[in-house]
């Protein structure tokens, strides 16, 4: 049955991974993720699942990788601090192609950083060291908190590659509407091929996260890159609003940027203005195709993004050859509201 | 319609849970919400707020750029959040422990409850929350009385009946109060 429930961002997360079919869940509490952590510590025994609050990221993600390597569907999640400490883990996890869910609610700055909404964890998110690249989903709004872990494990274990939900602290700490329902059945994935199951009567799986022999390294690098074109081909994901009589002005922004640019965009349709929103919900594979055709006869393209411009230099490098301004330029330490938005545009038309 | 309001107080007052209320008032009534917590440093002592939208449609944003009403729970909210007030909004104010209010030459409606008092002759001070709750839903009309009702019953639970009906009768005065 399908229900409606006012849920924090963040405890839509822990019951959308739930509803996913999350049953290890392994972490470290941060300021603005802790909520998922202390809700998956609620709802996890319910559903005959495991949760440890580990003594550090680093032991989280090493956990992690050890029920991953079992097939099981595992999830974790961390603020930027502890994402970095993440690194090591997730390094394995693709030298392994193991699937996980990792989220990632971002706060601002380098080193321990600010509790200020931020954007600027797009790049460690997209990319991992040695040419690895991580699904990345950007969610919007609560609905997307609670829908998006299903469509990260269908990814995860697709593509046996780490799957990483990157969402701000305003939708992770806001309250909204969420649709659930309770007799999903999510999918259930053959892993038999794969997963470390205990070799009794089969041949035993080797997994190896060391290439010291020059063929395997050259094949694995080729298989990985290959991996990644498929990706691009296949899951590509975004929403275009209001851009289908060739707006003027096309501005592209994922997560609460996109929900407040929504927001400019609409109340400026209602003055006449010719305006749209692109919305990335791929960040890593970017949706290439569906902004090109969002913008083929935009006369100006605005990136709006709490960073220095993560995004907007992303899409430079796969190709995007209209000219692009990046506003407001750098992270400041509020959310930039409608009327700001609003204004940014005005000084294209 | 969509209605906005940022309500202030301090740790303590129950400034989430009234926040939190409305909102889920308007899911049992079928409608669209978000509450957006202040959080930071601010959640350890001084002031809590946070800033509900309640709409027939998809909320845009939960952190709009302005608010139609403004509810001040104590002295320091009041000097904090006052400027968020609008021109012909609604500031509800504890007046039983906020006591500097600037009536004079406003271009909004100032409408005073002493949400303390009226909860203490009731036997619960702790339900002031909801008497300022009952003052901001009579004046707007943003959610339902029952819709609330329901939000506090399966909130408290049956355990707690006691708990639930001295809510629903600060809310009531509240409504009463401003009536």
């Amino acid at each position: 049955m399908k229900y409606t429930k006012l849920l924090k961002g963040n405890h839509a997360l822990a019951e959308g991974g739930i509803a996913a079919g999350c049953r290890y869940f392994f972490g470290y509490p941060i300021t603005p993720q802790s909520e998922f952590l202390e809700h998956m510590a609620e709802i996890m025994p319910e559903a005959n699942g495991e949760f440890v609050q580990a003594e550090s990221e680093v032991a989280a993600i090493n956990m992690v990788i050890g029920a991953a390597s079992c097939g099981a569907k595992v999830m974790t999640g961390t603020s930027g601090p502890g994402f970095d400490l993440f690194h090591e883990g997730i390094g394995n996890l693709h030298a392994h192609d193991f699937p996980v869910v990792i989220v990632d609610i971002m706060r601002g700055g380098p080193g321990n950083g600010s509790l200020h909404p931020s954007q600027q964890d797009y790049d460690v998110c997209i990319k991992s060291r040695g040419d690895m690249k991580n699904i990345v989903l950007a969610p919007w709004n609560h609905q997307d908190m609670y829908d998006l872990p299903n469509l990260a494990f269908e990814l995860a274990f697709k593509y046996r590659n780490p799957v990483v939900i990157m969402a701000d602290n305003v939708i992770g700490q806001s309250y909204g509407n969420v649709v659930m329902d309770d007799e999903f059945k999510p999918t259930e994935f053959d892993t038999s091929s794969w997963a470390m199951s205990g070799a009794k009567g089969r041949e035993r799986h080797l997994s190896i996260a060391h290439f010291p022999d020059p063929n395997v390294a050259n094949e694995m690098q080729h298989y990985k890159q290959g991996k990644y074109a498929e990706m691009a081909k296949n899951e590509q994901r975004s929403e275009s609003y209001y851009c289908d009589d060739d707006p003027e002005v096309v501005v592209v922004a994922y997560g609460i940027m996109a929900r407040n640019s929504y927001a400019a965009v609409k109340a400026l349709r209602e003055q006449g203005y010719k305006v749209g929103l692109f919305r990335p919900v791929t960040l890593f594979p970017y949706p290439m195709d569906a902004l090109n055709e969002a913008t083929k006869n935009a006369k100006h393209v605005l990136v709006a993004e709490m960073s220095a411009g993560q995004m907007c230099a992303d899409i430079k490098g796969r190709g995007f050859d209209k000219d692009v301004v990046l506003k407001p330029g750098f992270c400041p330490s509020s959310v930039p509201g409608t009327g700001e938005i609003e204004a940014w545009i005005k000084e294209l038309l | 319609m969509e209605y906005k309001v940022l309500i202030g107080g301090s740790g303590g007052q129950g400034v989430m849970l009234l926040g939190t209320m409305l909102a889920i008032a308007a899911i049992n009534e079928e409608r669209e919400a978000t509450c957006l917590p202040a959080y930071g440093p601010e959640m350890r002592g001084g002031t809590a707020n946070c800033t509900v939208i309640v709409s027939d449609e998809p909320v845009l944003t939960p952190s709009p750029d302005a608010v139609d009403a403004v509810i001040v729970m104590n002295e320091p909210s009041y000097s904090k959040f006052v400027g968020d007030v609008p021109e012909n909004g609604i500031l509800i104010v504890n007046s039983s422990i906020t006591n500097n209010v600037v009536e004079e030459g406003v271009n909004y409606e100032i409408v005073k409850v002493p949400c303390n008092d009226i909860a203490a002759e009731l036997g619960n001070v702790r339900a002031a929350n909801m008497v300022a709750a009952g003052a901001y839903i009579q004046k707007t009309g943003a959610v339902s009385l029952e819709a609330c009702e329901k939000t506090l019953t399966d909130y408290f639970g049956a355990k707690k009946p006691g708990v639930v009906k001295s809510n629903i009768d600060a809310l009531k005065a509240g409504m009463d109060y401003v009536k």
